[in-house]
């Protein structure tokens, strides 16, 4: 199986295949990642397709200066900042009425509710957000998380901290 | 702390399931097209908009004279000047009725007709 790195390449050299391959081994993830933070399987499939829309535009142009995860986790992450902050604008001026839609495996039903849980998450600051959302969202290690926001492991592992302590008090008051 | 990320992880534990790559692929390239599409419309568009902006700043320019002044001012000045022209014929045309008819009541009931008359008051006459 070709790496990203020789796909990439390909790609560079005008193989919109391989540009295809690699949307189908990151769609997965990608899309899980989005549906978590979405909560809505439309919404999740269309900030996915947007990732990858970017993603054909700007890996012709791509050095290989980091792994390109790293390069498609930022960008997710960059896209579900802009997500809830139109979310947020679209709430406070009452233009989200869409209701929760796809299916949910209630059998995990917990004490929060979804949506509680990720209008919290919307709520903290922009970097223990993005740590919350790649640690429990894509399960990533810290080590990679900070690679991603360009901060130290020890910054991370701190804002994630705080993070789930803020969530904590605020879940838990509710 | 882990109780509580493992329940935080418990509740996003979801059944969905990525969408079928190959039409999330077709979708994405046909996607990408329009967004190419529109993208080139809305450009031509500017390029066309940009090029009759500049034919007619340059066919104007060729005229010599400022386009403003084309515009407003001389179209302006063309109708004083046909109305200071049929004035002036009016008055020569008086004159000489009043100079040279033998009937002065003729010439003021021509002239009334004409709806000249205002001009003249009767002392005048």
């Amino acid at each position: 199986m070709k790496s990203d790195t020789e796909l990439i390449e390909e790609f560079q050299k005008g193989n919109e295949a391989s540009f295809n391959e690699l949307v189908k081994r990151h769609l997965p993830n990608t899309f899980g990642f989005f549906i978590k933070v979405c909560q809505n399987e439309m919404d999740a499939e269309d900030l996915a397709q947007d990732v990858f829309l970017k993603m054909h535009r700007a890996l012709k142009n791509f050095r290989f200066q980091s792994a390109f995860t790293t390069y498609l986790y930022r960008a997710n992450t960059n896209m579900a900042n802009s997500y809830i902050r139109n979310k947020r604008w679209r709430g406070l001026l009452n233009l989200d009425d869409t209701p929760e839609s796809g299916e949910w495996d209630t059998s995990h039903e917990t004490d929060w509710r979804r949506k509680e849980l990720w209008d919290s998450v919307a709520k903290l600051p922009k970097l223990q957000r993005n740590v919350v959302m790649m640690r429990i969202a894509q399960e990533l290690p810290f080590k990679e998380i900070a690679a991603i926001l360009n901060t130290t492991e020890s910054s991370a592992k701190t804002s994630y901290h705080y993070a789930v302590k803020t969530l904590k008090v605020w879940l838990e008051d509710e | 702390m882990n109780d509580f990320e493992t329940r935080l992880k418990e509740s996003l534990n979801l059944k969905n399931s990525a969408p079928d790559a190959d039409s999330f692929v077709a979708d994405l390239h046909s996607e990408r097209a329009k967004r190419n599409s529109s993208r080139n419309q809305f450009l031509n568009g500017i390029i066309a908009g940009a090029l009759v902006v500049s034919l007619g700043i340059f066919t104007v320019s060729q005229l010599g004279t400022n386009p403003a002044e084309l515009m407003v001012y001389d179209t302006f000045e063309m109708l004083n000047e046909d109305e200071r022209v049929e004035e002036e014929f009016l008055t020569e045309l008086a004159v000489y009725y009043l100079e040279e008819s033998d009937d002065i009541w003729t010439t003021v009931a021509l002239l009334d007709e004409s709806e000249f008359l205002a001009e003249f008051s009767e002392d005048q006459l």
